[in-house]
């Protein structure tokens, strides 16, 4: 054997021991989630998977179990809006509720989002399953201004990222490819466990860090959102959005089409919801116009489709039950929620489904 | 090929095995030939992307023949000429946008490399320092090595025969385990270089550049100037350890290999005057221009001019247009001409410096204050900081650099200097001391590259490492100056 070779050898030996070693450390120290239990992205800094999309992307095993299930999706305000402890006392003991909401989706985020659920799931579960689709005009920036960021290769969403992050996916221009077969999923989740596990120690050491020298966070059921904060939160959203034309929304609105019918195509039910804003934001913004039209011909063409149920949160809409220009603050979730199970309980996700609208559905609540 | 990638690590690890392991000459050549074949070919994805890189080179090799057959002074100088008017023509300068035929993407990656050791060629060919013939296959390997294609270094054709043709004739086994051990290391720290610490400076500088351009609220006043200067210095730091990270993993394989690649290197920011920093800083860069412009022009300048008074003034007109030259190499648009007549000011102003100094204090004199700490420091300081700044024609188009212009003004910007050069200089400094202060303390650590366990374990470790980091980012951290 060369020299070369020997040392190469020697390298490897030395590679494979030292991983082993920090691998049987880190399962030590952070044990694998159940595999059957309910997902919340919202836990995501507290599980070892830290983000929002690396939770859903490495955790979605559960997702494959055959029982009834409702899968919340949307941006931040699905998240903050709707609780999910409260929202399972509210329903049947047999359904399965998964939040998988991700901060700062754009519809073709959420769509991702739909694929990942899906492609771990036999047709029979896809039956059993009802999606909660959250949105509002923030969810429709074009993915020109939302995923062409210096900090990423053009165009990947947070999705993206995750697939590609650790080689488990390859970029094509087709599209992301699997290099790691779907039996072999978890398995290659657990063996790049140190590499979460070290991540999760410096993000909570940021975190930590972040917390201690900066000012603690406020209440959110008192504080009030100034006139500047309202004015750079405006700026922000035309920077997100760009400048606001009537053909906006187009782009993203196709993609929410495509969505829907991928959704339904599977076999499961949609519950489509346009959460609330407060009245202030909705006032000002250039973009709700825009939305509301786009969205009032959407849900024409869409409420006669079998398994299609749309629900329209506007009168929700008060100044003060906001602690920013979008999120809820969190005493008002409670009657959020306890209106999404309202609208789950009349059409639960299974094989009964045939109507189109659920209770508190009908068009007359749809804004015009 | 990144070479960040899982692909270029593999690629790279069959070369280095499939040479090792095939003990005839003939085929070990082949095989590096086949090598340089492949690496070009995966920048291509249809087959006419490379024709105009290879009538590039097809011309470089004629004019390199009819150099070496006819001896009169003026084929060189037509040699050089031609070859930069097609060079200019397909590196796509902006400048002559307008008359471009050319619509189709195509190979430039390693065209501007390509360029210098064609010069040197054509000139040390006309000159007699190469007597050989050079054949077709050599010239191919020599201007299109897959361990310098992108960047460089550039390595003189005389070192690369010694080592590329004649290396291989060598056995294997002479490889003494030290040196190949050094040799990994010398990869693996490179790769630690690119990936953890210049991904954390790029991380770093893209958060800063993004609030300077595109932050919620206009920057402006103090606030701009300390992210400008904070901006810059941190694309230097990115810069330096990604480009020394590349030389240090190409360095390595080329040791394994059987080449030699000359250093790029030494240790740029202890240098105390710009002059001394572009001896430390892209070194084979620097030694070309020297060669190949300097040296002449000031042969020239002093033929035109001979007075021996004049002869200092003539050098701060030759170190200006070299810089000016060699900044404008750097990109094909505008704001590398500014980029250029800022180095060439730089340098310049340094010569000019030197020479009043020298004037006013006498030699030993200057000698000594130069070599006062704070004179020390500040003058490192300076030297980085206006490097930087200038650097920022690196990461701006033209109009960012209008906006920056108009939001800093004179002031502005002479108030960013004043601040990279001291936040430079401190830090030196303190860098300094802490490394005086704790090195007793950390003197165990030769152990770990040397070629034992622990060295081997600690290679390791820095392996799982820089995986581990290259997950933290939204991408791959890539190599910058291929871009160049």
């Amino acid at each position: 054997m060369s020299v070369i070779l020997r040392q190469g050898a020697a390298l490897l030996g030395c590679l494979a021991l030292l991983y082993m070693g920090l691998l049987g450390l880190s399962l030590f120290f952070a044990r694998p989630p159940s595999q059957t239990h309910a997902l919340d992205a919202s836990l995501a800094a507290k599980s070892i998977f830290m983000t929002e999309p690396k939770y859903i992307y490495l955790n979605r095993t559960p997702l494959r179990n055959n029982s009834d299930q409702i899968v919340l999706l949307g941006a931040s305000n699905v998240d903050a809006g709707f609780n999910l402890s409260e929202l399972r006392t509210l329903l049947p003991a047999a359904v399965t509720v998964h939040k998988l909401a991700i901060g700062g989706a754009n519809m073709t985020e959420l769509r991702e989002v739909i694929d990942l659920v899906q492609e771990v799931q036999s047709e029979e579960v896809r039956r059993r399953e009802t999606f909660v689709l959250g949105i509002w005009y923030g969810m429709f920036g074009e993915d020109r201004l939302r995923w062409y960021t210096p900090d990423r290769s053009p165009g990947d969403t947070d999705i993206d990222i995750e697939r590609y992050r650790y080689g488990f996916e390859r970029w094509t221009v087709h599209g992301p490819v699997p290099v790691v077969p779907w039996q072999y999923f978890d398995a290659a989740v657990i063996a790049i466990y140190p590499v979460l596990y070290l991540d999760k120690l410096s993000r909570d050491g940021v975190n930590w860090l972040s917390r201690k020298y900066h000012a603690q966070p406020v209440d959110l059921d008192t504080v009030v959102i100034t006139q500047e904060e309202r004015d750079r939160s405006m700026n922000y959203w035309s920077r997100v959005m760009g400048p606001a034309r009537p053909s906006v929304l187009d782009e993203q609105f196709a993609v929410l089409e495509r969505s829907c019918d991928k959704v339904l195509a599977g076999g499961s039910q949609l519950i489509l919801v346009d959460l609330a804003l407060p009245q202030w934001h909705k006032l000002r913004s250039p973009y709700q116009r825009y939305y509301e039209d786009r969205r009032t011909q959407f849900v024409k063409r869409w409420t006669d489709r079998p398994g299609f149920v749309f629900w329209d949160m506007a009168d929700l809409d008060r100044d003060a039950d906001f602690y920013d220009e979008v999120h809820p603050r969190p005493r008002v979730t409670m009657s959020w929620t306890k209106r999404l199970a309202a609208t789950l309980r009349p059409s639960p996700p299974p094989s009964s489904v045939t109507g189109t609208v659920a209770e508190g559905m009908s068009p007359g609540n749809q804004t015009q | 090929m990144e070479l960040t990638s899982l692909s270029f690590a593999t690629f790279v690890a069959a070369v280095v095995i499939a040479v090792d392991l095939f003990p005839s000459h003939t085929l070990r050549l082949s095989i590096l030939t086949s090598a340089n074949f492949i690496f070009v070919a995966t920048y291509i994805t249809e087959l006419r992307q490379i024709v105009p890189a290879l009538v590039f080179l097809l011309l470089c090799y004629v004019t390199i023949r009819l150099v070496r057959r006819c001896r009169s002074g003026i084929t060189p100088l037509i040699g050089i000429g031609l070859v930069l008017v097609v060079y200019v023509y397909v590196k796509k300068f902006s400048f002559f946008d307008h008359i471009y035929p050319l619509k189709f993407p195509y190979l430039v990656v390693g065209l501007s490399y390509m360029l210098f050791r064609v010069i040197h060629l054509i000139v040390d060919v006309h000159s007699g320092d190469i007597t050989e013939r050079i054949k077709p296959l050599t010239f191919f390997n020599y201007t299109c090595n897959f361990l310098t294609f992108i960047s460089g270094p550039i390595q003189s054709y005389q070192e690369f025969a010694r080592g590329f043709i004649a290396s291989q004739r060598q056995t294997r086994d002479e490889f003494n385990s030290d040196y190949v051990f050094c040799a990994f290391h010398r990869i693996i720290y490179g790769y630690a270089k690119v990936i953890i610490v210049s991904g954390i400076a790029n991380y770093l500088y893209l958060y800063i550049r993004q609030r300077i351009f595109a932050g919620d609220t206009e920057l402006a006043g103090r606030n701009l100037i300390v992210e400008y200067g904070c901006c810059s210095v941190m694309y230097t730091v990115y810069l330096y350890f990604n480009f020394s990270g590349y030389m240090d993993i190409v360095i390595g394989v080329g040791r394994l290999l059987g080449q030699d690649l000359p250093e790029n290197f030494n240790k740029p920011f202890l240098a105390r005057n710009f002059l001394e920093f572009w001896t430390r800083w892209h070194m084979t860069l620097s030694q070309w221009f020297k060669t190949y412009l300097f040296n002449p022009l000031m042969s020239m300048l002093i033929g035109r001019i001979p007075q021996p008074v004049m002869v200092p003034y003539l050098g701060i007109m030759a170190f200006f247009i070299t810089f000016f030259v060699m900044g404008v190499w750097h990109g094909t648009t505008i704001v590398f001409v500014i980029y250029g007549l800022l180095m060439g000011a730089g340098a310049s102003a340094n010569k000019l410096w030197q020479l009043v100094m020298v004037d006013r204090l006498g030699r030993e004199r200057y000698r000594r204050l130069s070599e006062q700490p704070l004179y020390m420091y500040f003058s490192r300081g300076l030297t980085t900081g206006f490097f930087s700044l200038g650097l920022t024609c690196l990461w701006v188009n033209m109009d960012q650099l209008h906006r920056l212009w108009d939001a800093l003004g004179p002031a502005g910007l002479s108030s960013a200097l004043l601040l990279s050069a001291t936040g430079c200089g401190i830090a030196m400094f303190l860098h300094d001391f802490l490394l005086l202060q704790t090195k007793k303390w950390f003197s165990w650590t030769a152990i770990l590259s040397q070629r034992n366990v622990f060295g081997n374990f600690w290679c390791a470790a820095e392996i799982l490492l820089i995986f581990t980091v290259s997950t933290f980012f939204h991408k791959t951290p890539e190599f910058v100056y291929r871009a160049f």
